[in-house]
C-alpha cells in the first residue's frame, strides 16, 4: 500500500455556500503554491508597538511637570510624588466602592480616575484573568480606610506596609506574566489583543490627561478667582484641594462634576471659552448610561424573540454586534450630552465578544468525537464552532460503504482530527485560514505555517478517490492520520501522529492480521 | 439634557466603536469580507485618533 501526499496549488472553491471563507482562503493558498516563498504575516508588536504610547505618556507627564513648575503658586498637584510613593497611606475606600473599594482606593492614592483603574482591571481580566487575581491580592493586602492592618497583615502580625508592598509587587508580576502570556498565546493572530490593549492604553492616556489637567485647576478658591480661564463653579473646589489630608472626601473632576450635564464631559475645556454663571452646586445625574443599558436590554430581548421565532439561524455575533452599535451611538451622544464614559467598558467587552463570535460562528462548542461504526452513520457534514472535533473512521465495519461519498467538515476555532480508513482511497482536502495542518508527512505539511491548503491522497492503486473529505478551519490545526488495520482494537481515541511513520511521502503499511 | 462641551474621550471611543460596528455589519451581511479589506480596521483607529487629536488640540489652542 502506498500513501501519496501531495501539496497542491491554489484551487478555486466550488462551494459557493462558503464564499466568504474561501475568498479569505485564496490569499493563503497562493502563498502555499509550489515555488512560492511562504509569506509570514507576523506582526511585530513588541516594544515598537507600545513605545509610541509610552512616549506620549512621557510627553504628557513632562508637559504637566513643566506647567506645574512654571506656576509655583498654584498649589501644585494635589498628590505629590512622595505621597504616591508612601504606600503606607494606601487604603481601600469605604465609600464610593463597587466591591471592596480597591479601585476607588488606588485611584485616590494615585489621583486618577477610578474608571481608569476599573477599565484596566477589566482588561487584565479579559487577558488571562489577571484582573481578578490583582483585585483579590489588593483586597487582602491593602488596609481598609480607617484601619492600619490589612487582612493579611492582621493575620500574620506583620508590618502592614510591607505586606501591601509585597502584595502589589506580586500583583504586578502576575499581571505582566499573564498579559505577555495572553499576547503570546494569540501570537498567530495578535491583532484582537493588540487592538483591545491599544484601546485600554488610549483610555488611560486620555483619562489621565484629563485628570492631570484638571488637577492644575483645583487650586484654592482665591487663586481660582484670579484665573481668567477657570470655568467651573468650584463650590467644592477648596475641599477637594484639602482632601488629601482627610482622604475621605471625594476629589477630582470626575467627582466634582459628577453628572453635571452643563460642564460634565468637557470640563477640561477651559478651552471653549465657556464662561460659567455662578450656580449653586448641584449633582444632576446623567441618565445616559442607564438609558443605554436599558436600550441594550430591550434590544437583546427582541433579538432573542426574533431568533427563536422568525429568524432561525441568526448569527450569534448579532447579539454583541447590536450591543456594540448601541454603545457606539450612545458614546457619540455622550460627546455632547450627558455622561457616557462608563460605556467605554461595555464597548470594549462588546468589541471582544463581536470579534470572537464572528470568528467562531455558529455551531457546537467543545470536544466532540464522532466514531461511526457503519457507513450509514457517517454524516455528509460536520460542524464545529470552537473546540475539538474528531472524525474517526477507523472503527467502521463496512468502510467500502463510503465509496463515492463526500464529507464536509466546517469548523471555526480549534482542532480537527480526521482518522481515515486505510482500506479506501481517500482524498483529504484540508484548508486552514490561520494555523497549521499536520498530515501523514508531518515535515512536509508544517511548511504551511500560516495556513494553506493540502491534499492527502491515500490509495491502494492510485486510482480515483472513493471518499473525499473536505476540511475547512479558520483558526487552529487540522490533523490527518491514517491507520492501516481497520478495527484494530488498540487504537486510542486520542490519535497522535506517532502512530504512523512516513518517509518521503511513502510508507510501508504494517502488516495486518 | 443640556449640551456640554465636546467630550473628546467619548468622541474617540464612539467613533472607534461605530467603525467596528459598521465593519461587523458589513461582514455579517456578506457585503464585504474583512480578511479582504482588513485595512479598514487600522484606518478606523487612525481616523478616530486623528479626530480626537484635532479636537483636543483645537480646544487647547483656544484656551491659550
Amino acid at each position: 500500500m502506498v500513501v501519496r501526499v501531495t501539496k497542491r496549488a491554489a484551487r478555486f472553491p466550488d462551494d459557493l455556500a462558503h464564499t466568504s471563507m474561501m475568498l479569505a482562503l485564496n490569499r493563503y493558498t497562493i502563498g502555499s503554491a509550489p515555488g512560492y516563498a511562504l509569506k509570514h504575516l507576523r506582526v511585530s508588536f513588541g516594544k515598537s508597538g507600545l513605545s509610541p504610547m509610552a512616549s506620549v505618556r512621557r510627553a504628557l507627564q513632562a508637559g504637566d511637570m513643566t506647567e506645574t513648575s512654571t506656576s509655583p503658586d498654584n498649589g501644585g498637584p494635589r498628590v505629590s510624588r512622595d505621597d504616591v510613593r508612601d504606600v503606607s497611606t494606601l487604603r481601600r475606600a469605604s465609600d464610593q466602592r463597587m466591591v471592596a473599594g480597591v479601585a476607588e482606593g488606588l485611584s485616590r492614592h494615585f489621583d486618577i480616575d477610578p474608571i481608569l483603574v476599573r477599565v484596566t482591571l477589566a482588561a487584565l481580566t479579559l487577558f488571562g484573568g489577571a484582573g481578578i487575581v490583582l483585585y483579590l491580592l489588593a483586597w487582602i493586602t491593602i488596609p481598609q480606610e480607617g484601619r492600619t492592618d490589612s487582612i493579611v497583615s492582621a493575620a500574620l502580625h506583620r508590618d502592614p506596609t510591607r505586606i501591601t508592598v509585597a502584595g502589589l509587587s506580586i500583583a504586578a508580576v502576575v499581571a505582566a506574566i499573564t498579559v505577555i502570556g495572553a499576547i503570546g498565546f494569540s501570537a498567530p493572530e495578535p491583532l484582537p489583543v493588540l487592538v483591545v490593549s491599544a484601546l485600554a492604553l488610549l483610555a488611560f492616556a486620555l483619562l489621565s490627561r484629563r485628570g492631570d489637567r484638571q488637577q492644575l485647576q483645583s487650586r484654592p478658591a482665591a487663586a481660582e478667582a484670579d484665573a481668567p480661564t477657570s470655568e467651573l463653579p468650584l463650590a467644592s473646589g477648596s475641599s477637594a484641594v484639602d482632601s488629601r489630608t482627610t482622604s475621605t472626601s471625594p476629589r477630582g473632576w470626575w467627582r466634582r462634576n459628577h453628572g453635571a450635564s452643563g460642564a460634565g464631559g468637557g470640563t477640561g475645556s477651559s478651552a471653549t471659552g465657556y464662561s460659567p454663571s455662578p450656580r449653586p452646586p448641584r449633582e444632576p445625574r446623567s441618565h445616559l448610561f442607564a438609558a443605554t443599558m436599558a436600550v441594550i436590554a430591550i434590544a437583546i430581548g427582541l433579538l432573542w424573540i426574533l431568533e427563536r421565532t422568525v429568524y432561525d439561524g441568526m448569527p450569534v455575533s448579532v447579539f454583541p454586534g447590536v450591543v456594540l452599535s448601541i454603545v457606539a451611538a450612545a458614546l457619540l451622544v455622550g460627546t455632547w450630552f450627558g455622561r457616557s464614559r462608563l460605556l467605554i467598558l461595555v464597548g470594549i467587552v462588546a468589541t471582544v465578544a463581536t470579534a470572537a463570535t464572528t470568528i467562531v460562528g455558529p455551531g457546537p462548542y467543545g470536544d466532540t468525537i464522532y466514531r461511526p461504526t457503519a457507513a450509514a452513520e457517517v454524516r455528509d457534514t460536520y460542524e464545529m464552532g470552537a473546540g475539538r472535533l474528531v472524525l474517526h473512521l477507523e472503527d467502521m465495519v463496512d468502510p467500502q460503504g463510503l465509496g463515492g461519498r463526500a464529507i464536509d467538515i466546517n469548523a471555526g476555532v480549534g482542532q480537527v482530527e480526521v482518522v481515515i480508513p486505510s482500506s479506501l482511497a481517500v482524498v483529504v482536502d484540508a484548508q486552514v485560514d490561520h494555523g497549521e495542518i499536520y498530515g501523514p508527512d508531518r515535515s512536509d505539511i508544517t511548511q504551511l505555517d500560516q495556513g494553506g491548503e493540502y491534499i492527502a491522497m491515500s490509495s491502494a492503486d492510485d486510482g480515483p478517490a472513493d471518499l473525499t473529505i473536505d476540511v475547512n478551519l479558520r483558526y487552529g490545526e487540522i490533523v490527518v492520520t491514517q491507520f492501516t488495520c481497520p478495527g484494530a482494537a488498540a487504537t486510542p481515541p486520542d490519535v497522535g501522529l506517532d502512530t504512523i511513520s512516513v518517509t518521503e511521502g511513502t510508507r510501508n503499511a504494517p502488516a495486518c492480521n | 439634557m443640556r449640551q456640554h462641551a465636546t467630550d473628546v474621550v467619548s468622541l474617540v471611543f464612539g467613533t472607534v466603536f461605530a467603525g467596528f460596528a459598521l465593519v461587523w455589519l458589513l461582514n455579517v451581511t456578506d457585503l464585504l469580507d474583512f480578511d479582504e479589506v482588513w485595512l479598514i480596521g487600522p484606518v478606523i483607529l487612525i481616523v478616530a485618533g486623528l479626530l480626537g487629536l484635532v479636537t483636543a488640540l483645537r480646544r487647547t489652542d483656544i484656551s491659550s
